[in-house]
């Protein structure tokens, strides 16, 4: 495996504009991502479901319009290229997706699928590489450039060669050279050679050749994702961005899929982005691993430094939580609730309303209990204030009818708190710390919930919600988002270890 | 000290199509005790959720249950008896969102299952929802109680069913396969509500999944399915330690991530078989790498391969002494297939 970079994504963002009549914030489904895809390397892409991975592949391969950012491939940035730019380039990058059955077609057999990306890209359009800077000619057939493989080799003394692998043989081309042109006349007709090409991928993926005329129905998902591979080699692709494509099957079919996508790898010298959110198959096939979270590489590095010793602590929650892992790792970290709304995320770092190892403020002496207790108070507050409000809640709020009682019930059921005779609420807490969570809580009552939120920020927010980390270099090509890496703060591993496993 | 909830012996579920009767159930039998959990892993098509339907009397048409018996506490539910212990049994699907009806609050399901199993009515019901919901981990349940399924999120979703689920107030709780549809890190927490949930409830658990490693960490005695029959059944730590039959060494080995190295992952090949007649030969015979002439001619029998201090069975020829080819630590020595 070479360091070359196949591919470089540099800063690349993808939104969803709903374009309602209000303007509302777009949702960041890719939101800054960087990294190079090596020449050859399997690149592992992981992360929760709504993190952006799937909307990455597809912006990387330009079948989403990207944002901004640049992915550059061979020195072109394939984001901004349209028309023959773009056909070449998505002949050399295809995709693989999830589901098998609802990825082909079930009017069409299986020859006529796989068949399909070579007549729509007039397959073949062979490479002829002459000795000399003499001009090709010929239907089928155009001078190869400078660096592309050719596929006919016409030598000075015009003899011909054809490549190994190549859908034709010497047989069927005839030269015709002159002093100024090389005249190649293809005489296997482009409909053969397509037949020929469908029969060598079906043997390729481990299909017989009887599967041709079948239907999609008639194949179970194992085979079903050999064609979707089979599809997706068609036109000799250099790349293959793989979209979950084993997570829909059985762990011994899954197996199968594996070992022939690692063999389809080594023998043709494939680049692959895999997609998935099962971390032990990406343990398994990756070289390099990115953990994606909300829009944004949180970690990235070698396959097995990270698995064994992550850096950031979402990596380090995602594989405490690996079914199976507790048996190693002993106490697993549970992260509280789902990752929030990409439309509005978190300020400062994205991972900050779940992080277990959040930088928490001095000033405060609070336990570890009432610290979380605090972040989910500050979560659900959050969740009231941008929930879809019915018309009976607008009218109540506008009428300053607020539920109050359930504003309570929440302190109660978050801080293990009393209620007095008389209905006030006693919290466990030092002083200055309930205070700001009364202040936060009579705010609530009145209605302003989103004020509320924000009160608690002001007074236990730290460096965490107020500042976006930047991709940290950890070491070894590893790099991590978080802003316990600076100097100033204990590293996010012992800060895990201590609060959780002690 | 045991207390039986229970008790499946020889079941048989079959389908009558057209063409013929498919046998998706074939002679299973197992028991589950009060504060256990019991798994039930296999692929595909072998068997596992028919097996749970049949538990809760939910085999519809055109499946039957042919043969066998189901008890509960001691009362036979084959043939009928399962509206009285319709509270009893509870369970919890794959999918959240096709479990929950759209059109009502999450509030109106739990407080229907309420009404129907404890019978609450009116704010005593919007109460005990509320403590549900709040039993099941979904904070802010006062507000939340009132909202549609899909103002949920996933998890919590299936945190609502199985809040519906614990509404009967059941003794037994069948999974089936209740976290496949979720995240790792959701999945992380819904095992570990199950996992807290059985504790304070005692309840027993009938867990169904096709992956190794949530067995691993939720059961404490797992059954692997193949094609309608148990191939084995142990504890769950002497199957992970000790597999003995072919296809659950097989299964575990197949397992991607479990070893660093980039080594190829042993497979299966072929494809689970429809049973369609009786067992006259092993049915994993023909992608067993094992798998002798008499495998084809003699339907194993469940034998007992634990050294004595533990429950183990596995249905292979390969641990009956009746064969000369019985040697399977020979064997497995060369195929490379032990864990590490």
């Amino acid at each position: 495996m070479s360091a070359e970079p196949f591919l470089e994504v540099r800063d690349l963002k993808k939104y969803y504009d709903d374009g309602g009549l209000l303007g509302s914030d777009p949702v960041k489904a890719v939101d800054g991502v960087s990294f190079d895809i090596r020449e050859g390397e399997t690149l592992g892409l992981v992360g929760e479901s709504g993190c952006g991975k799937t909307t990455l592949g597809r912006t990387i391969l330009n079948l989403e319009k990207a944002t901004e950012g640049e992915v550059v491939a061979d020195e072109t940035d394939v984001t901004s290229i349209s028309g023959r730019e773009l056909r070449e380039w998505q002949s050399q990058a295809q995709m693989v997706f999830q589901d098998p059955e609802a990825s082909l077609n079930e009017r069409m057999t299986v020859g006529e699928i796989i068949r399909e990306p070579l007549d729509a890209h007039d397959w073949p359009d062979l490479a002829v590489s002459v000795g000399d800077d003499r001009e090709v000619s010929g239907k089928l057939v155009h001078r190869a450039e400078a660096g592309e493989r050719p596929d006919v080799t016409v030598g000075i003394d015009d003899s011909v060669t054809v490549r190994e692998n190549a859908p034709l043989s010497t047989d069927d081309v005839e030269v015709e050279a002159n002093e100024v042109e090389v005249s190649v006349e293809v005489t296997k007709h482009a409909s053969e050679m397509r037949e020929d090409r469908v029969r060598d991928l079906l043997e390729q993926v481990g299909l017989q050749e009887e599967h041709f005329y079948r239907y999609p129905h008639q194949f179970s998902g194992g085979q079903s994702q050999r064609v979707g591979i089979a599809r997706a080699l068609a036109l000799e692709p250099r790349f293959l961005v793989l979209d979950e494509p084993v997570s829909a099957l059985d762990v011994s079919v899954q197996a199968r899929i594996i070992n022939l996508l690692e063999d389809l790898q080594e023998e043709l010298g494939l680049t692959f982005l895999f997609i998935a959110h099962d971390l032990s198959v990406v343990r398994h096939i990756a070289d390099r691993v990115a953990v994606m979270y909300l829009g944004e590489v949180m970690e990235l590095g070698p396959t097995e430094e990270v698995f064994t010793d992550p850096s950031h602590p979402y990596t380090e929650s995602l594989l405490s939580a690996i079914p199976g892992s507790l048996v190693e790792t002993g106490e697993r970290i549970t992260l509280r609730g789902t990752p929030p709304s990409p439309r509005d995320p978190p300020t400062g770092c994205r991972f900050s309303t779940r992080c277990p190892a959040k930088i928490r403020p001095d000033e405060y002496s609070v336990s570890g209990e009432h610290w979380e207790a605090l972040d989910q108070l500050h979560s659900v507050l959050r969740a009231r204030a941008n929930a879809e409000k019915s018309i009976v809640d607008v009218v109540k709020e506008r009428l300053g009818v607020q539920d109050v009682s359930t504003v309570d019930e929440l302190l109660l059921e978050l801080f293990d708190a009393e209620e007095e005779a008389d209905g006030d609420i006693t919290l466990h807490m030092p002083d200055d710390a309930a205070s700001v969570v009364y202040e936060a809580v009579e705010m609530a009552r009145a209605g302003d919930e989103d004020g509320a939120a924000t009160r608690l920020d002001e007074a236990f927010g730290s460096v965490c919600t107020e500042e976006h980390p930047d991709a940290n270099d950890v070491g070894e090509g590893r790099e991590s988002r978080c802003l316990r890496h600076r100097e100033e703060y204990e590293d996010p591993g012992p800060v895990i270890e201590q609060r959780y496993r002690s | 000290m045991s207390d039986t909830l229970l008790s499946v012996e020889n079941l048989r579920t079959v389908f009558h199509t057209d063409k013929e009767t498919i046998r998706a159930v074939d002679g299973v039998s197992f028991d589950v005790q009060r504060g256990e959990t019991v798994g039930l892993v296999g692929e595909s098509g072998s068997g596992k959720s028919v097996t749970a339907r049949s538990v809760l009397g939910l085999v519809e048409e055109p499946g039957v249950i042919e043969e066998g018996s189901i008890q509960f506490r001691g009362d036979e539910l084959v043939g009928g008896n399962w509206d009285e212990h319709r509270g009893d049994i509870a369970i919890v699907f794959q999918d959240p969102m096709n479990s929950l009806n759209p059109v009502y609050t999450v509030g109106n399901q739990i407080k229907e299952a309420l009404r129907i199993h404890q019978d609450l009515r009116g704010q005593e019901a919007t109460d005990a929802a509320i403590e549900l919901l709040e039993d099941v981990g979904i904070p802010d349940a006062a507000r939340r109680v009132s909202e549609y399924p899909h103002q949920f999120s996933g998890g919590m979703r299936q945190r609502a069913v199985i809040a519906i689920a614990l509404a009967c107030d059941p003794d037994l709780l069948v999974c089936d396969e209740p976290t496949t549809a979720l995240d790792v890190t959701i999945q992380a927490q819904i095992l570990e509500l199950l996992d807290d949930l059985q504790r304070e409830e005692n309840l027993g658990v009938l867990f169904i999944t096709h992956d190794m490693g949530v067995i691993e960490e939720t059961t404490d005695r797992v059954n692997v399915m193949y094609a309608g029959e148990f191939v084995e059944s142990a504890p769950v730590d002497e199957l992970f330690d000790n597999p003995r039959h072919p296809y659950t060494r097989g299964l575990l080995a197949s397992i991607p991530g479990r070893t660093a190295g980039d080594e190829r992952l042993p497979t299966i090949e072929g494809e689970v078989p429809t049973s369609t007649s009786g067992p006259t030969s092993c049915r994993f015979a023909p992608r067993c790498p094992h798998a002798f002439d008499d495998c084809e001619q003699v339907h194993p029998e469940r034998i007992d391969v634990g050294d004595g201090t533990v429950d183990h069975e596995a249905a292979c020829l390969l641990y009956d002494d009746r064969f000369e080819e019985s040697a399977p630590e020979e064997k497995f020595a060369d195929d490379g297939g032990e864990r590490a």
